[in-house]
Formats: structure tokens, C-alpha cells, sequence
């Protein structure tokens, strides 16, 4: 069997629960200084552990403020854990937080350009896949438009185009299909199936239940802080639906 | 049906930041220069390509600053050296470099919160662009400098020109440190961004801008030994070496008696920025 694409190994991480962070100096300068116990800080999730293969369609369920969208993150690696290691060895197109991804002072061409050259894509490939991008998210009327000017809807169709475009071949998608309408989302959805039957690594978090049966094998369920089931996706969504009815 | 495409000719995976080493996080940063000349080139598309006054614009805060310091100094209290108006613009660019850099580079991470949020690109590259971006307004503001200093039929020392880029290199070190330390502590704490402007706003007055050196060397011991703390000064007694080689001579000192502090404190200040942002990357992050 091949070796895991993403590899967590007893990962947690904390926030501060009032916002006025105290920071030491010793805390700065040296390190593991920062472990300290504070009263007011707690462990999103502590103790998860998985290991997800090429090709595997994931689907991350809990109910609201469970960590679903900070374990995204963390595999994203636009945030780090505080204790534990999560290892990725290939290329990930995060879809969280679609629209903040945009910056509105720009059109939606230099967003494009922007999007897919921080993503590490060179300029000639981006160029080549242009037409391709502008077309799915049906912005070619806009595309001199800063992005501020643009409804939610459009901003959602631009930054998911992109990001389905980059052919990474791990892919984490975050409530994204809750924008666009009835017909963009059957195109997003039609796009994702595509993209998950081509082999890639598939990480979605949803409370839609067909949406994660339609895609997912796999489920993890994140409850208390902790990862409480990982099994086929049939089973943890009965797992949770027992949970949640008051089983 | 897409390809996967083989990631390998890609930037590499997403494993940057957490405890790594030195070593690891350069390598990181030098694996994404690509994505470090794309936003620097795009920040100055944004200036000097959108708007048709934006070379104009860049050298015109050096120009009128110039003027009045030389008019409220050279003539109105007559304290100017020499073609005063050179002199005053050999120190002040590279001043202004160093204030816009720093003056920007509290905002520097909380200014991209959302592309940082959503990218996973090493977070020293935010800090980086901003460095090089201003590095190149740095540049780019030398031909007036050499206009003026052919208008007043002044010639460069080549000895001092020749150190030129090695100067501009330690410049660019010690602004990369402080801006490292800056970008972060101001995440934290957003009363940074108003303590910085005072703090540049009074170091102007407490760097060779509007004097020479040499002036400060009259002064008593105590005062020489605090006033050289500015790592600046070295900095811009040699940028202004280049038109006026005699100013080292009257401070008695040579290049590198001007150098050395300089760059020892650009090597403490490096390596403590760069420590803080390590240290403080995974709170910012949270932050953001």
C-alpha cells in the first residue's frame, strides 16, 4: 500500500477565550516557554489522530464550533498545532473561507493571477487555464471589475473556479457549496465528482448529509474535542444522527 | 477527467512554520521566491503602472522634504554644510527606505489577513515583499540624487560607491529583522503601530540626516556611545560617503569604524526578529 498523503499524530491545538491575549517576553525569546497552563484557554481538539490516503473521500462531521473548520486549517497549513505533528506530502487546494481568499482592490484577472501564483503555479500555465477558470465561474463581463464591486455569489463562483483549477491533488472544501445558486452548486458539485474520481484526496466538511454520502466513504466525527468515530461514512453519520437526537 | 499533475515542479507542500529549524524555514522561503517576486512585482504594478503620476509621486515626498529642510536649514539658519541639497538627499532616501519599511511593517500581517489566512506560503514572504518592494522605490529614487549631485558638479568617490551595494545589502538585513519583529508583536498588540511612528519620528532627528556624524563627535563620550546604538547611523554615513568622502575623514573614523556597529547590531536585530516571528507565528495565526 502506498505510504499516507496526511498523516495527524495526536493533534491539538488551543485558543484564548477573551481576546486580550498576555504576552511574556520569556515567552518569546525562548523556546517552550509558551506551555503554560492559563485558566483561560482551552483545547479546541486534543488527541486526533488519522491517517488519509491518495484517493480517499473524507467527510469531517460535528455539530457547529467543533473544530471541523480549524482541523481544515491546520491540514491547510494556514494554522499550526500546538502539540502533535500533521504531515502532508502533496500540493493542497484549501476551499475555506472562499471569499476572504479575494482581495477586493483588485480585479477578478489579478485575483485570478494572484490566487493561482501564491499557490506556486507559473505564469504560462496560469495563462493557459485563464479562459478555462474565467468561463466556469461565468465572471467574463467582470473581469475588470475590482472583486468589491462583486455580490457574494460571484466572489464564491471566482475563488472556487480558481481553486478547483490548480489540480492539486488534495483538496479541502469548507460549507463552500452554501454559496452560489441552484444551478451553481449542481456545476460545483459536478466538478467535485470529477475531480474525486480522478484520483484526488477529498476533505469536506458539510452538514449536508447528501452531499457527504454522495462523495464520502470515509467519516470523522469531532465531538467534545475529541476525534469520536472514524469509520465508513454510512456509520459515523448514524453515529452522529444518534448523538444528536439524544441517544 | 483532470490529471494529476506530478507536484514536484510545484512549490513544495504545505509544511512551513511550526518548530522548525532555521535551515528548514530558508529553504521553505527560498523554494516560494517565485510567489515573492510575483507580489512584489505586483505591488509596484500598483504603483507606478496604475496611475499616471506614480514615478512622480514616489520621488516627490523625497523632493519636497529635501526642499524644506534645506530652505528652514541652509538659508533661513544658515547651519548647511556644503551643497547642502545633495547632502540633505544622500542621507534622507535611504532614510525614507528604512522609515517606510518599518512604518509599513506593523500592518504587514494584519494588512493580508486574508490571503494569510487562506495561503500557506511561509509567513516571513509578507515581510519579505514589503522589504523589497520599498528596496526598489530605494532604487528607483537614485536618479535624483545623481541629478542633483550633477547639477552641483559634485563626483562620487568610487572607492565609497563601490561599497554602495554591499551597504544596501545590510540595510536591507537589519529592516528585514526589525520588520520580522514589528510584523508580528503587532499582531498581538496593535498599539505597536502608534508607538513605532513616534519612535521613527524622533530617530530622524537622532540619525545623520540634517548633520554629519563628525557634529555628534564633539559632544561628550556618554552621548557618542548612545547615539551609535542607531544602527542607522553607520547606514547613512556611508551612503553619504559616496558624495562626500571627507565626511568620514572629519569624524576621524574609516568606512569601517562606521560599519562594524552597524552591522553587529544588524545581526542582533536580525536574529531577533527572526526568532520572535518563529516563536509568535502559530499565536498570529490564530489572531489573524
Amino acid at each position: 500500500m502506498e505510504p499516507p498523503v496526511i498523516v495527524a499524530d495526536d493533534v491539538g491545538i488551543r485558543f484564548t477565550r477573551n481576546r486580550k491575549r498576555r504576552l511574556r517576553l520569556r515567552e518569546l525569546l525562548i523556546p517552550g516557554a509558551a506551555r503554560q497552563p492559563a485558566g483561560d484557554e482551552f483545547w479546541a481538539f486534543r488527541n486526533v489522530s488519522f491517517k488519509i490516503h491518495q484517493g480517499e473521500a473524507v467527510g469531517l462531521i460535528g455539530a457547529n464550533g467543533q473544530g471541523k473548520s480549524t482541523l481544515l486549517r491546520l491540514i491547510a497549513g494556514v494554522m499550526l498545532p500546538d502539540e502533535g505533528t500533521i504531515n502532508v506530502t502533496q500540493d493542497v487546494a484549501p476551499l475555506i473561507e472562499l471569499s476572504s481568499g479575494m482581495v477586493s482592490d483588485l480585479t477578478a484577472r489579478d485575483n485570478i493571477y494572484l490566487a493561482a501564483g501564491l499557490h506556486g503555479m507559473p505564469r504560462a500555465e496560469i495563462d493557459e487555464r485563464f479562459e478555462e477558470v474565467v468561463q466556469f465561474a461565468e465572471v467574463e463581463a467582470f473581469l475588470d471589475t475590482p472583486v468589491r464591486h462583486f455580490s457574494s455569489g460571484m466572489k464564491g463562483r471566482l475563488a472556487f473556479a480558481v481553486a478547483t483549477r490548480l489540480d492539486a491533488p488534495i483538496i479541502l472544501v469548507d460549507e463552500v457549496l452554501a454559496v452560489g445558486d441552484r444551478r451553481f452548486r449542481k456545476k460545483c458539485l459536478e466538478r467535485m465528482e470529477e475531480m474525486v474520481g480522478g484520483g484526488r484526496t477529498l476533505f469536506l466538511v458539510s452538514h449536508s448529509e447528501p452531499d457527504l454520502k454522495r462523495f464520502c466513504t470515509r467519516g470523522l466525527y469531532l465531538r467534545g474535542g475529541q476525534l469520536v468515530c472514524d469509520g465508513p461514512i454510512d456509520d459515523t453519520l448514524e453515529r452522529y444522527a444518534e448523538e444528536v437526537s439524544g441517544g | 477527467m483532470v490529471a494529476i499533475r506530478d507536484p514536484g515542479d510545484r512549490v513544495a507542500p504545505n509544511r512551513v512554520g511550526g518548530d522548525r529549524g532555521v535551515s528548514a524555514r530558508l529553504r521553505a522561503i527560498v523554494a516560494h521566491r517565485s510567489v515573492l517576486k510575483l507580489l512584489i512585482t505586483r505591488d509596484l504594478k500598483v504603483k507606478y503602472e496604475k496611475s499616471v503620476l506614480g514615478y512622480v509621486w514616489s520621488i516627490l515626498e523625497p523632493l519636497l522634504l529635501a526642499s524644506v529642510y534645506y530652505f528652514v536649514f541652509g538659508v533661513i539658519m544658515g547651519v548647511g554644510t556644503e551643497d547642502y541639497l545633495v547632502y540633505l538627499l544622500a542621507g534622507l532616501l535611504p532614510w525614507l527606505w528604512a522609515s517606510s519599511t518599518i512604518n509599513a511593517s506593523t500592518g504587514a500581517l494584519t494588512g493580508q489577513a486574508r490571503l494569510i489566512k487562506t495561503t500557506s506560503v511561509p509567513r516571513e514572504i509578507w515581510v519579505l515583499r514589503l522589504v523589497g518592494a520599498k528596496w526598489v522605490d530605494f532604487l528607483l529614487s537614485l536618479p535624483v540624487l545623481v541629478l542633483f549631485a550633477i547639477l552641483y558638479r559634485r563626483a562620487p568617490h568610487l572607492g565609497h560607491l563601490a561599497l554602495l551595494p554591499f551597504v544596501m545589502v545590510v540595510q536591507a538585513t537589519l529592516l528585514t529583522g526589525i520588520a520580522l519583529l514589528l510584523s508580528a508583536i503587532s499582531v498581538m498588540f496593535r498599539d505597536v503601530k502608534n508607538i513605532v511612528k513616534i519612535v521613527m519620528r524622533l530617530l530622524f532627528y537622532f540619525s545623520p540626516i540634517l548633520y554629519g556624524f563628525e557634529k555628534i563627535q564633539r559632544l561628550p563620550d556618554v552621548i557618542v556611545r548612545f547615539y551609535t546604538l542607531n544602527p542607522f547611523v553607520g547606514i547613512l554615513e556611508l551612503n553619504r560617503a559616496v558624495w562626500f568622502p571627507d565626511e568620514l575623514h572629519k569624524a576621524g573614523i574609516s568606512w569601517a569604524a562606521a560599519v562594524v556597529p552597524t552591522i553587529v547590531l544588524t545581526g542582533v536585530l536580525f536574529a531577533v526578529g527572526w526568532t520572535v516571528f518563529a516563536r509568535l507565528e502559530r499565536a498570529v495565526l490564530k489572531e489573524l
